[in-house]
């Protein structure tokens, strides 16, 4: 009889009770997805993906790019002046708006050509036919003052085993009458080495090692960024309504890679936003993260400002923002253990090469680095690329303006 | 015929047989000898199986010595019930005070009160077997049993021959043996006991004694064999007057005034044995307060001072006879001026009528009508209890809306006994109140196994729970299978839900009153439920006797315990738990005939647990004492208590990251209602005071590793105060209308609101049995459920109104067709309803809700329309009856506020979660025999709505999901049948205790309905749907119910 209960209790209560449910869904697959905002002062970047249906494959599932170039895009504002999409070197297809004025609303245009699978075309921002769509007339915002990054750190009682870890925080304030919404976007700055110096180079020439009379080398110190893969956004709270102090933003890990060899800094570029698009970016940050439990807030959806003017109705995801930015970096100071260089790679990772088989190792990149003295005498140990130059660990060995010491 | 003829006879012999209560015998003309001048002798409705009295109802010839005088040749008879001895007095049944009874006999037996003679014993009478060197003494105890709520609905009865098969009622019948020895009385359970108490001697005399003999002939030739003749009686030889020698210095009975021994303690006035007390005065004090005795007795009400013309008031309470409970909407009508009122809660009743004759008829539908004639010469109070009308199928009766329908202003109003409430099958079997409720036309849940439920396009947080005058949070238990209420507990339970009474207020779309058993005046008894998840008990009783009683209940379930029995790797189950109790205690004290005094509190907990590291606790703890006075004109009923609900969360998390979160409701409430009856108004007017302490949440570190910081949002205090002022006014017994006033309050740290709430309803009676209705009302809400799931959750946290949340505003119009057709067998109604909602809280997408200080942020205030038609059959009497409901409903929202791209659907109309359009429900009892009955329970309803994802695609660095607009998609439509038999107790009338069964199957079609849809994804690559289903399969069941 208990057990009899029991089983009926637990098959009402265990994952029994849960079964995969297929429901016939309205696809929105084929909905355009416009992403970016109108950055003054700055160039501004958009892209244009489609979304697909539950099960079905988007373009980064495939690994491929999308999107990016598709359509014609330029922006105006309510003088008239139009900032049309050009390629600019080293960023892309972009629009300038570094001389756009602030004393005007803003709208993206975004026009995309019809297109057939059968058909090959050399220029598709040309909207042949296609459908045009705009994004609501927005008013710029302000760009708040970065106020301060500081960070906060465990110590650690034994940094060489145990790295600690710590916190970013962001404190910012909004310019008077300007938004208590605020958006920012960070990068990773860090300066970090190669695995060995060479020492030696081989002399083709005269057939022999020689001693390098430059230490380090120039492709020993690197200096890399990784960006933020989302935005952060805050809401200013509490008896002071346009400032949020001390903002926790990112989690930060000392033992992760290379970052605290040498060191390290948090860039943080930041703009105002309007209410309207925090919510969308809560929104959406929310429906992503809080599906798959029974107590989980309902999503809804996300409608963003960019309409079709040939169909009004139709859905488009993606909100168009116009701001100006502000930016501060920030370096982790010394102390608490935080930085720690364990100094070059371990001797066991070299290899002695044969003479006559030097040129050969040269051209696959390796590189003779030290003498390593063994029990049948001295020889030469050589390393990989990778791990004599830095900038293939990802850097670059020029020196940033900014950087300190 | 031979069941008419025996019926017949019955009601004229019992027809006969004084009424219950206490009162004083109708005198007549001339003074009668003090052995009739006791009180009434209590009565007994002839629908009782078996009698009262010691043997037969019949009355024997006796004496008896009372008060020192003898009485010789008087028609007697024991009422074993009371233990009183009843004399017959012309038509007249009077009990003599006990103590002045020394001894009497019935048929050359002789009974003695062993009490007056000075033994210690048992108060009541007993009689002689056997009187020697011992005496043995045999008794009768009988109790009247029928059906009680905490019988789980099932009457205890049998089947006789001689009376239909419907006879529910009985007397438990205890007979008992004694024997007196050098002084003491020792109880023998049976002549066996008698044997053994002789030891060898009593063996030696008991062989060849007749085994068949009748109890009572066998002890006493036993005794005779024993004892022998002896010069020794212990008990006569004491006995004034018993030798016949003795009785020639015996008073005889005379109309004078003999000597008192002691003051008569009973109902009697001051004085009423003064010899120098006049007729008048002991008319006087006879019609200030009549007593319903006798249907076809004309009553005299006051004294004679009134003229032909003039008119007087009639007050009085109508309650049931075998519970004593006040009837509620039992009309009363005077048939010469048509004049007519109804019966209030309390079961009051006032009305005027003209001086002289009047036939008063007294109608309750589950009751036998009663007619009265009634004499009135001036205002007086008449007291009245009703029986419950005899159907074929008693077991299931319900609560039929019939009288109340054609003949109350009110419209929307639910009643529901828990007799149906036992007969709704349940999952796991335990009659639930909640359950119950959901299968009325107009109340829907969103799910089985959810807490609280829709009323008329309501949400959950916008109905008040009230149980005794206390407020329940959260009335469920393990995730809303079980509610909070243990059924042996409540009496029944009232939902309004359209007109709403001016006295009720602070919820904007129901009142959902569940009254709480008082304990037993006269005996202790109990009854024990025995489940496959639960186990009940209760026991209640007199503390003093017709003075002070209490009552007492828990409920625990085991579902814990047998959680952990169950192998995981089997089950999928691992680490999960969850487990309840609940505790009841009453305590009612009657300060005096008037006045009453009771004292309930109520607690429980619940802890549960998805997985080990997370788990949940909530807890309601309640307590009110209540005052309750029954003035001539005016009764009040003052309130005071004190409300709590708790929840916490604990999550140990991965050790450093542990937290506690706990959300706490405060709440003290005073009320004050006074209810006042003039000619054809029916007053009410009172203050409501409600003060609200609520902590919306504590964050807390869980763990000494734990590195969380504790935090805690600002503790919010409101007080809501209310007044109101409301009138029924009958003018005739077509029209009635119902209209009030209530003014609301709402003071919280700096602001203020108030509104003026309306309630207007009225009828008219097109026929006999066919009525309109229609009524408009408005209320408004100060506290709010914050929830973003759609069901009541252990983890949602209530929030007041405050400057940046306003009030929650209703406003209601409904009207309503009522028609009883088929002989008053069938009752069909239509109710169709408007209502509007304003300030109504939803969420912005995603909001967070816990720990938000800034909670208003993610509200957003948006108006809502309910319309709805609900169409209902309801059949109440006969071997099948029940009830079939229809109910087309739409609840929509809107968000007005333009808040952009974020305005929820654009500013579009959307259906609340809740919205379910189609809904029908049957339920069905169908008595096989007297014993078995089989009962049917259909659900249909539409699925509800959801949110639903609808696409993928790629923005802000990662995949997201699209999502539908809000609640654009439904989960797949609800259907669920159950099926129940229930086996009432048999012919076992010498047991003390009876059982009852309930063998059901929950879900018998085993359908997997959904309860909730929910997407998972990894990151937005992948999404899966799965339907969460909470009773999947068919959940037999099987209930056991003791009473005792």
């Amino acid at each position: 009889m208990k057990k009899f209960a029991a089983y009926i209790l637990a098959g009402c209560m265990a994952m029994s009770c849960i079964y995969p449910y297929e429901a016939e869904l309205d696809s929105i697959a084929g909905t355009l997805v416009v992403e970016g905002d109108i950055i003054l002062g700055d160039y501004s970047s958009f892209t244009v993906s489609w979304a697909t249906s539950v099960d079905g494959v988007l373009f980064n599932d495939t690994g491929f790019g999308f999107g990016y170039g598709f359509g014609n895009i330029w922006v105006e504002n309510e003088h008239g002046d139009v900032f049309r999409q050009e390629y600019v070197p080293y960023r892309g297809l972009a629009v300038d708006l570094r001389n756009a004025p602030d004393d005007c609303r803003y709208r993206l245009h975004i026009s995309i050509p019809q297109m057939d699978v059968d058909q090959t075309y050399k220029n598709l921002r040309d909207g042949n036919g296609g459908k045009n769509y705009v994004s609501s007339w927005r008013e710029p915002q302000k760009a708040p003052t970065i106020d301060a990054i500081t960070f906060e750190f465990e110590p650690s009682d034994n940094p060489y085993l145990r790295r600690p870890t710590g916190n970013a925080r962001i404190s910012m304030t909004a310019p008077e009458g300007a938004s208590r919404y605020f958006r920012w976007d960070y990068e990773e700055e860090w300066q970090f080495h190669a695995n060995y110096d060479p020492q030696f180079d081989y002399d083709f020439e005269n057939g022999e090692y020689v001693s390098v009379m430059q230490l380090p080398g120039p492709n020993y110190w690197c200096w890399a960024k990784s960006y933020s893969s989302q935005s952060r956004i805050a809401i200013a709270i509490g008896d002071e309504k346009n400032k949020i102090h001390e903002h926790k933003f990112m989690e930060i890990n000392t033992g992760t890679g290379n970052r605290f060899q040498k060191r390290y800094c948090v860039h943080v570029i930041a703009r105002g936003i309007s209410e309207e698009c925090y919510q969308y970016l809560h929104t959406l940050e929310m429906n992503s993260n809080s599906t798959g439990d029974l107590f989980a807030p309902i999503p809804s959806e996300l409608r963003g400002n960019i309409i079709c003017e040939e169909d009004p109705d139709e859905l488009v995801l993606g909100f168009i923002e116009v701001s100006r930015t502000s930016e501060l970096r920030a370096f982790v100071p010394y102390g608490n253990g935080v930085y720690l260089d364990r100094g070059d790679g371990p001797l066991e990772s070299l290899i002695a090469v044969d003479a006559s088989r030097i040129p050969q190792y040269y051209g696959w990149g390796y590189r003779p680095v030290v003498i390593v003295p063994t029990d049948r005498g001295d020889y030469m140990g050589w390393a990989p690329n990778y791990w004599i130059d830095c900038r293939v660990m990802g850097g670059t060995n020029v020196k940033p303006d900014y950087w300190e010491d | 015929m031979r069941k008419f003829l025996f019926a017949w006879l019955m009601s004229l012999s019992l027809a006969a047989v004084p009424a219950a209560g206490q009162g004083t015998a109708d005198l007549g003309s001339g003074q009668a000898p003090l052995l009739y001048r006791g009180k009434l002798a209590r009565q007994y409705i002839y629908r009782f199986n078996g009698n009262p009295y010691w043997e037969t109802i019949a009355f024997h010839q006796g004496d008896v010595l009372f008060n020192g005088v003898l009485y010789e040749n008087q028609p007697l008879n024991v009422d074993a019930v009371e233990k009183e001895l009843v004399v017959r007095w012309n038509a007249t049944y009077v009990v003599p005070d006990r103590e002045q009874v020394s001894w009497f006999t019935m048929d050359g037996r002789l009974f003695v009160n062993l009490q007056y003679q000075g033994i210690a014993a048992e108060p009541g009478y007993y009689e002689v077997l056997h009187d020697g060197k011992s005496a043995v003494l045999y008794r009768v105890d009988k109790f009247p049993r029928s059906d009680v709520g905490n019988h789980n609905g099932r009457t205890i009865g049998y089947e006789d021959p001689n009376y239909d098969q419907d006879v529910l009622e009985y007397f438990h019948f205890r007979p008992s043996w004694w024997i007196l020895q050098d002084g003491t009385l020792t109880h023998l359970r049976n002549r066996k006991a008698l044997v053994k108490f002789f030891g060898k001697e009593g063996k030696a005399a008991r062989k060849g004694l007749a085994r068949n003999l009748p109890d009572n002939e066998y002890i006493r030739l036993l005794m005779e064999r024993l004892e022998g003749t002896t010069q020794t009686h212990v008990l006569t030889d004491g006995l004034v007057a018993w030798h016949p020698d003795e009785r020639a210095d015996i008073l005889a009975p005379t109309a004078g005034i003999g000597p008192v021994r002691a003051a008569y303690t009973g109902s009697l006035p001051v004085g009423y044995f003064d010899p120098e007390r006049t007729e008048s005065q002991a008319t006087a004090v006879d019609t200030s307060s009549v007593i319903f005795q006798y249907r076809n007795k004309v009553y005299h009400i006051g004294e004679d001072r009134l003229r032909r013309g003039e008119k007087a008031v009639l007050t009085g309470r109508v309650t049931d006879l075998e519970e004593g409970t006040p009837l509620q909407a039992v009309t009363i009508y005077d048939s010469n001026t048509e004049t007519y009122t109804t019966t209030d809660a309390q079961g009051r009743f006032r009305i005027s009528l003209p001086y002289g004759d009047n036939v008063l008829n007294f109608s309750e539908f589950t009751k036998e009508d009663i007619n009265l004639k009634i004499v009135v010469h001036s205002s007086g109070t008449l007291d009245v209890s009703m029986t419950e009308r005899v159907t074929q199928l008693n077991s299931a009766v319900i609560s039929a809306e019939t009288m109340r329908n054609h003949r109350s202003a009110q419209m929307g109003v639910e009643r529901v006994s828990m007799k149906t409430i036992n007969r709704i099958p349940s999952a796991f079997g335990e009659g639930d109140l909640i359950k119950a409720v959901l299968t009325l036309p107009g109340v829907k849940s969103v799910g089985e196994a959810s807490s609280g439920f829709n009323v008329r396009g309501g949400s959950a947080d916008q109905n008040l729970i009230l149980f005794d005058d206390m407020t329940l949070w959260n009335p469920s238990h393990l995730f809303g299978i079980f509610s909070a209420f243990n059924p042996s507990l409540i009496d029944g339970v009232e939902l309004y839900k359209s007109s709403i009474p001016a006295n009720y207020g602070g919820r904007i779309s129901s009142v959902m009153e569940v009254s709480a058993k008082e304990g037993d005046m006269q005996e202790f008894k109990g009854s024990l439920g025995l489940g496959l998840l639960t186990s009940r008990l209760h026991l209640e009783g007199p503390l003093v006797k017709d003075r002070t009683s209490v009552i007492f209940g828990v409920r625990k379930s085991y579902s814990d315990w047998m959680l952990k029995r169950i192998p995981k790797k089997d089950s999928g189950y691992a680490g999960g738990s969850a487990d309840f109790a609940d505790i009841n205690f009453g305590l009612t004290h009657k300060l005096g005939d008037n006045d009453k005094l009771s004292l309930y509190a109520y607690a429980s907990q619940d802890d549960f647990a998805f997985s080990p590291d997370t788990t949940f606790r909530y807890h309601n703890l309640n307590a009110a004492l209540r005052w309750s006075h029954t003035g001539e004109k005016t009764d009040l009923l003052v309130s005071a208590g004190y409300d709590r609900y708790a929840n916490r969360l604990d999550n140990l998390g991965s050790g450093y990251d542990g937290y506690r979160l706990r959300t706490l409701i405060n709440e003290v409430f005073a009320k004050a209602g006074f209810t006042r009856k003039a000619d054809a108004h029916t007053l009410i007017y009172g203050l409501n005071l409600t003060g609200y302490g609520l902590d919306g949440g504590i964050f807390d570190p869980l763990g000494e590793t734990s590195i969380q910081e504790a935090d805690r949002l600002d503790r919010e205090l409101g007080l809501e105060a209310a007044a109101y002022a409301g009138d029924t006014w009958s003018p005739n017994e077509k029209l009635a209308l119902d209209y009030g006033l209530r003014l609301s309050s709402f003071l919280t740290e700096g602001k203020a609101y108030a509104f003026p709430e309306i309630r207007l309803s009225g009828k008219y009676s097109l026929a006999e049995k066919m009525t309109v209705k229609a009524g408009i009302n408005s209320l408004n809400q100060y506290i709010h459920l914050i929830s973003n799931t759609s069901a009541i959750s252990p983890m949602d946290t209530w929030k007041l109104t405050d400057k940046d949340i306003r009030p929650t505003t209703g406003f209601q119009a409904a009207a309503g067709f009522y028609w009883t057709v088929l002989n008053n067998q069938l009752d069909l109604s239509v109710e169709t309803y408007w209502k509007s909602m304003f300030n109504y809280l939803d969420y912005k997408s995603g909001a967070v809700l816990t720990m938000n200080p800034e909670l208003a942020k993610d509200l957003v205030p948006v108006t809502g329309k309910a319309y709805g038609v609900e169409l209902m059959a309801k059949k109440t009497v006969g071997r099948l009856n029940g009830w079939i409901a229809y109910t087309y409903s739409r609840t929509l929202l809107r968000e007005k506020e333009d808040r952009g791209v974020n305005t929820i659907n654009g500013g579009a109309w959307y259906p609340a979660s809740y919205d379910k359009p189609h809904d029908v429900k049957v339920v069905a009892n169908y008595a096989l025999t007297r014993r078995y009955s089989f009962s049917v329970n259909v659900d249909y309803s539409t699925g509800r709505p959801v949110t639903v994802p609808v696409g993928r695609y790629v923005y802000g660095g990662g995949y997201r999901l699209a999502f539908s607009q809000r609640n654009a998609k439904r989960i797949p439509d609800y259907f669920r049948v159950d099926l129940a038999v229930n086996i009432d107790p048999g012919h076992y009338l010498r047991r003390l205790t009876h059982m009852s069964w309930t063998v059901g199957c929950y879900n018998v079609l085993g359908r997997k309905n959904a309860y909730s849809v929910y997407y998972t994804t990894d990151g937005g690559r992948n999404v899966q749907g799965y339907m969460v289903s909470v009773f999947a399969a068919p959940i037999p069941y099987i209930n056991l119910n003791l009473l005792f």
